[in-house]
This record gives structure tokens, sequence and C-alpha cells, in this order.
């Protein structure tokens, strides 16, 4: 039997790494989604989530209500990606530079170019509409869940969904009309 | 394009970039928790389990012993390795005496060896007197060269009002 959330921290609490362990497993995804959505980088946000899932082992003691595991984390996810950015603002990176995997052919350079204006239009977003696509999309949450994670209703994430589809639709649509 | 198209594209492009990230958390949390944790419970196990074998070793050597002394009322009387043997006499040895006419030299000196309490707690200072005394002489039947270095030491304990 699945054990819920709160049991797994309260045996984590009593220094069960397993059960934290478990957690981890459990919210992984979120706390990538939440990363990437900051960081805009894939490599980042999983050093990010790792070293935020380390804090909050240490830390879990101040977690006040343990149903709130993923919001907490959350949490503490955005503040090591805001802490990252701060760190990185006196050597600006250009963020429209996408190394390339390999030299590419002529299919392949299609499919870069697709995916190169796909990342552009995902971070043309405002950092909460971006929160609200990659957990919808990477994690497949409903609303109601993003509106927890997130501190703010689900008819607020569903209003940022709908606008950010619309958004992204009209950056991509020339784009991908023409291909 | 509909938003159908879009959401896919969205949802390909996330899992291709974040699926490698997953499971890095969880094996970064195992290396540096659990793993030592292991570790740790492994060595106190083991810590826990050295009492216990001890016990069951001294009373393993404890049956051996009793059942040795138990079974040793049904063996053979033991029979000795090797008779011994009287000691064989040797001829005394003659002890040259020193003769009378002999040279004979001493060398003394007088170290002061530091502050020192007596047993009533007055203060002293031990004095060392090293001595060596040396005797030549020659042997009239062999015509050789004898010498006989003595060395000696003394000790004075002069308390301090009589310094």
């Amino acid at each position: 039997m699945e054990l819920s959330v709160e049991e797994l921290v309260s045996r984590a609490r009593l220094h069960d790494a397993d059960a934290f362990a478990e957690l981890i497993q459990r919210f992984e995804g979120v706390a990538l989604a939440v990363a990437y959505a900051q960081t805009r980088n894939a490599a980042d946000a999983g050093d990010i989530v790792q070293e935020a899932f380390m804090r909050a082992w240490q830390r879990l003691d101040s977690l006040d209500d343990p149903s709130r595991f993923a919001h907490w984390v959350s949490r503490m996810v955005r503040n090591l990606a805001i802490d990252l950015r701060r760190r990185r603002k006196a050597l600006p990176l250009d963020d429209s530079f996408d190394p390339p995997d390999s030299m590419p052919g002529a299919s392949s350079m299609e499919i870069a170019e697709q995916k190169k204006q796909i990342d552009r239009a995902i971070r043309s977003l405002d950092e909460l509409s971006r929160e609200c696509v990659t957990l919808r999309y990477y994690e497949n949450l409903a609303s109601k869940e993003i509106a927890d994670l997130l501190g703010i209703t689900a008819a607020a994430v569903d209003m940022r969904l709908s606008r950010a589809r619309n958004q992204l639709k009209d950056r991509l649509k020339p784009f991908f009309e023409e291909v | 394009m509909r938003n159908h198209d879009i959401e896919e594209l969205i949802r390909e492009d996330l899992v291709e970039k974040l699926d490698p990230q997953k499971g890095r958390a969880k094996q970064h949390f195992t290396h540096q928790v659990i793993d030592p944790m292991d570790r740790h419970l492994v060595r106190a196990q083991t810590a826990s389990l050295r009492p216990k074998n001890l016990v069951l070793i001294g009373v393993a050597m404890l049956v051996c012993v009793v059942a040795g002394m138990y079974l040793s009322r049904f063996m053979p009387a033991a029979k000795p390795v090797a008779e011994v043997k009287p000691p064989v006499e040797i001829a005394p040895v003659e002890i040259v005496a020193i003769p009378s006419d002999y040279e004979h030299a001493h060398l003394q000196h007088m170290i002061d060896a530091g502050p020192v309490r007596t047993s009533d707690n007055a203060p002293a200072r031990i004095i060392r007197q090293e001595q060596l005394d040396r005797y030549n002489w020659v042997d009239p039947q062999t015509g050789g060269t004898f010498t006989y270095l003595l060395p000696s030491t003394n000790e004075y304990v002069i308390e301090a009002h009589r310094q």
C-alpha cells in the first residue's frame, strides 16, 4: 500500500532516509518543472533540484504542514534558482544561443530550428505562466494542484494557461506554417 | 495550428530536456545520506555482535578446559621425556689474590646534583661523589700485567642549615 505524503514526511522526520527517498521520487518531476521554469536551463534545473532536496532533508523539522511538502520544496527550488540568477548576473549568458548536439543534416537542421523556436517561445512567457506551463505539460498536473503549488487560485492557473497557449501559438504559428 | 499541436510540441520539448535530469536528486541523496547511514549501520551491527562473540568464545574455552580436566582422570600417567641427571662437579676456580706490591691510583670528583627536600620537609642539597680506584700489578709467574678498576659512587644529603 502506498504511504501518504504526511506519513512519509513523519517517517523522514525520524531519520528514515528511505521514506525521504520516496518523497524525492514522487516530487522530483514537480521540482524539475518549477526549476526549469525559473532557470530555463535543464542542467541548472537538475542541480537546483538536487540541492533543494538535500536542504529539505536537513530542514524537515521546519516544515509546518507535512501535506504541503511539494509546495515547501517548490519554494526552496524557486529561492535557489533566484540565488543562481543573482550569482550569474555578473556574467550574463546569451539566452538565444543553443549549442547543437551534432553536425546537423538538412532534416535535423529543421528539427533543431523547431526546437529552438519552441524554446524561445516558452522563454518569452512570464515566470508564473512558465511555471503553469511546465507543471501542466511536463507533470500533467491539474489546475487545482498547480494552484496549490504556486499559491494562486485554480481559475488564475486556467487563465494563465489559456493566455500562454495563445501567446505560444502566435509565436510559433508563422514558423511552423512555413515549415 | 491547433491548441493540441502546441501542447504536444511543448510536452515533447519538456520531456526531451527534463527527463535526462530525473533521478539525479535521488541518486545524489542516496550517495550522500543513505549509503553512509548503511555503512554506519553495518559497523554498529558488527560492533554489537563483538561482545556476544567474546562471551561465546569464553564459554567455549571454559568447556574445553573442564572437559580436559575431566578426561585427564582416565588418561595414563605421563612419563618423563628424559631423566634428570645430577650436575657434574666442576673443579674450583683459583682466584689469584692481588699481590702486596701493586700500584694504586684514586680518582674522584664531586657533583652538585641539585636541591631536594628531606623526609622532614627541610631544604637540602644532594652532593654526589664519584670515585675510581685503579690497581696495577705484574703476575710474577706469567709476567702478565693486570689492571683492576673499581668505580664507586656516594651521595650525601646536606641540609640547608649545615651548608
